[in-house]
């Protein structure tokens, strides 16, 4: 199991329960001490997702116009789908849905 | 990597990783193209659009590291002194949110604004209500600006006050902004039933007498009632002019030429001659896509440039879009990376919705740029190829001596600018003596110049939509006047049958003229030719035939509207034979007889400075 810190912003909170914050268990494959971030994304898609989740998946990924950031660094910085998240890494999911 | 110094912490534009340092610096260098290319200047009076999302927080933070304190009297170099207002115009309602739940995103959007940095006497924040539109816009003669005498001139500053202002006082920055987020709740929260919508009160009268004794911030007692009766009113009608709207793209532009043209209208009741908008590359690049799936090629390079100016001559603020060449990633990382969260409004389309072609659009830019991150720039710079109207350059801010001058000046630039013959409007006056009679599509055009001509006691002429402010094409404006010609000429007609029996009609009837509920398209040659040569007498006898519901049909074909803005929020033409809306638009504008008959009930609700 890998402890995971997930924040939900530029309103993607309303789909995961309103909730910003999140901090859950995910777990790995045996032997392996991190998960990619596509199989977080899925992961999140299946267990913590209320509702519409074409507005936060797209096939493996995360819709376009949502920005993702590990640690607060770009996750293209580290391969995207492939950046490797490992105990306690903090992520957030930004959507850039209404520009602003 | 720029520096080589500092950790990366973002990938922009084509794969070039930036440490947040070298991020904020390209962010800053862009907007501060705007004292370099002269276009913020000491003395100025500036609004800024806010609408708490990442672009609006950068934009604003940016814009006051540009500012000069004006406490200090040490010169900062690099400084300019400006003065600068924060505006958001609260659309929560438009999107469906309870008057409850839109007070508090207002009030989220003034901490947002503050944590920039704005928020003192010298940065005040205002939230206006999108409803105040028909505060600003109604019965004004759709001129915004201050009207001595006028009784319509209270309500604004009523607005204004209610909105919080805090010019004239030295009051403490959060006292004036929680007195203004105060000030919205009473006159917002007080109104009964905040769920359900009472019965859209379309003939809303707004007494002066209630705005003059609205209270603003300052002052401790609420008049209560009359003022939260006159809001729930106004919002009603707004939500009455939303639903009139069928389609959810015109619905999403009317709300954007809404909050447009209200800024424009606080901007000049704030005394500002300049409005910021935060309105990023990926945002504009999406907008390009979307208006010209729009059909809107003509207007579109008018609001893609750093400056626009249209209005200038007739007194309302220029626009400047300073983030025009800042990628919405940036904004967001700027925003994140020092703490700054956005204020959005949540997603106000249900599942299974029809999406507009503005969010088809953004999700095609976004999906391409995903995969090739050259795609926005890429949009940006074959837009780029289009030239710029006039009013683009710097030159427009320089203020007019003449109205009418200017005015005549601005309308032939626009009009020369694609009618070479600017001596037309000469010919246009000889034209439009006998221009009922004359055939070809000749007449058509000196009829415009005519029109563009004359500035008839230096009003501004019609040579953009009074809605959306987009140019018109001359085309539109062709129709437009056709259908000007056959108005006057039905007038002149009825006259001379006046004492006559009205069998000149029915007797000198065209060819294949349709009755009502005929197909719309333009497959009747007889009568195309006879719309574009504004051959008024027949077209009057038709008219004459069909009555009065042809009657108001043809004001409505009269009326200075562009046909984006006409197929998708105004008109509703009955689909007759499976014409699309967009051909049976164009059918109407080409002055086609009849596409059934188009039932505008958009139209009616309309503040009345659009029509």
């Amino acid at each position: 199991m890998v402890r995971v810190h997930i924040e939900f912003s530029g309103g993607l909170e309303l789909l995961f329960g309103n909730q910003k914050e999140h901090d859950v268990d995910v777990p790995v494959q045996d032997g392996q001490q991190e998960l990619t971030a596509g199989q977080l994304i899925a992961w999140a898609r299946d267990n913590m997702l209320r509702e519409r989740p074409e507005l936060f998946v797209k096939g493996s990924s995360v819709r376009p116009g949502i920005l993702v950031l590990i640690n607060e660094a770009d996750w293209e910085l580290s391969g995207a789908t492939e950046s490797l998240i490992g105990d306690g890494d903090h992520v957030v999911f930004i959507s850039t849905l209404h520009g602003g | 990597m720029k520096c080589k110094s500092a950790r990366a912490v973002v990938l922009v534009r084509q794969r070039e990783p930036l440490c947040q340092a070298c991020l904020e610096a390209g962010v800053s260098g862009k907007v501060r193209a705007l004292k370099s290319n002269k276009l913020l200047l000491p003395g100025d009076q500036v609004v800024l659009a806010f609408s708490g999302g990442f672009s609006s927080q950068t934009l604003l933070r940016n814009i006051l590291a540009m500012r000069k304190d004006a406490s200090t009297p040490r010169k900062e170099r690099g400084k300019i002194e400006f003065g600068l207002s924060v505006v958001h115009i609260n659309e929560a309602t438009a999107h469906g949110l309870s008057a409850a739940a839109a007070e508090a995103h207002g009030r989220a959007v003034v901490a947002a604004a503050q944590r920039c940095g704005a928020g003192g006497p010298a940065a005040a924040v205002r939230v206006v209500p999108l409803s105040d539109v028909f505060l600003w816009l109604d019965g004004l003669g759709g001129q915004p600006g201050p009207q001595p005498g006028s009784q319509q001139q209270q309500q604004p500053r009523g607005a204004l006050a209610s909105a919080g202002e805090s010019c004239h006082g030295a009051e403490a920055t959060a006292a004036a902004a929680s007195a203004a987020a105060a000030a919205v709740a009473v006159a917002v929260g007080s109104r009964p039933g905040a769920e359900e919508r009472p019965a859209p009160d379309v003939e809303a009268s707004t007494a002066p007498g209630d705005a003059a004794a609205a209270t603003g911030a300052g002052r401790e007692e609420t008049t209560g009632a009359g003022e939260a009766e006159a809001r729930a009113a106004r919002e009603a009608r707004l939500q009455a002019l939303l639903q009139s709207v069928p389609d959810p793209t015109g619905r999403e532009d009317l709300v954007r030429t809404l909050r447009t043209r209200l800024l424009a209208a606080v901007a000049g009741g704030l005394g500002a001659a300049k409005v910021l908008r935060g309105d990023t590359a990926t945002v504009l690049a999406a907008r390009i896509i979307s208006d010209t799936a729009k059909g809107r090629g003509y207007s579109l390079p008018g609001g893609i440039q750093l400056l626009d100016a249209r209005g200038a001559a007739r007194g309302e603020p220029a626009v400047l879009q300073p983030m025009r060449e800042v990628t919405l990633k940036e904004a967001v990382f700027f925003c994140r990376l020092r703490g700054l969260e956005a204020v959005q409004l949540p997603y106000s389309r249900a599942a299974g919705e029809r999406r507009s072609v503005n969010a088809l659009a953004a999700s095609f830019v976004d999906s391409l740029q995903a995969n090739l991150p050259s795609t926005i720039f890429t949009i940006l710079r074959t837009a780029a190829a289009l030239k710029p109207f006039p009013f683009n350059s710097s030159e427009a801010l320089a203020p007019s001596a003449a109205p009418a001058a200017a005015d005549a000046a601005a309308s032939t630039a626009v009009t020369a600018r694609v009618e070479p013959a600017a001596s037309a409007a000469a010919d246009a006056d000889a034209g439009r003596s006998s221009g009922a009679q004359q055939p070809g599509n000749g007449s058509g055009a000196s009829e415009c110049q005519g029109l563009a001509g004359r500035g008839d006691g230096g009003t501004a002429v019609v040579s953009c939509c009074v809605l959306c402010r987009a140019p018109l094409t001359r085309r539109e404006r062709e129709a437009i006047a056709a259908a000007a010609a056959a108005r006057s000429a039905r007038q002149l007609a009825d006259q001379s049958a006046a004492a006559e029996e009205r069998g000149l009609g029915s007797g000198r009837a065209s060819p294949g003229e349709p009755g009502p509920g005929a197909d719309g398209r333009c497959g009747s040659p007889s009568l195309a030719s006879a719309a574009a040569t504004g051959a008024g007498v027949e077209q009057s006898s038709s008219l004459a035939v069909a009555g009065d519901e042809a009657e108001q049909y043809e004001d409505e074909l009269e009326a200075p509207f562009c046909i984006s803005c006409r197929s998708q929020i105004l008109f509703t033409p009955e689909q007759s034979a499976g014409t699309s809306t967009l051909v049976g638009a164009l059918a109407l504008s080409g002055s086609v007889g009849f596409a059934g008959i188009a039932r505008s009930k958009t139209l009616a609700v309309l503040p009345a400075a659009f029509r």
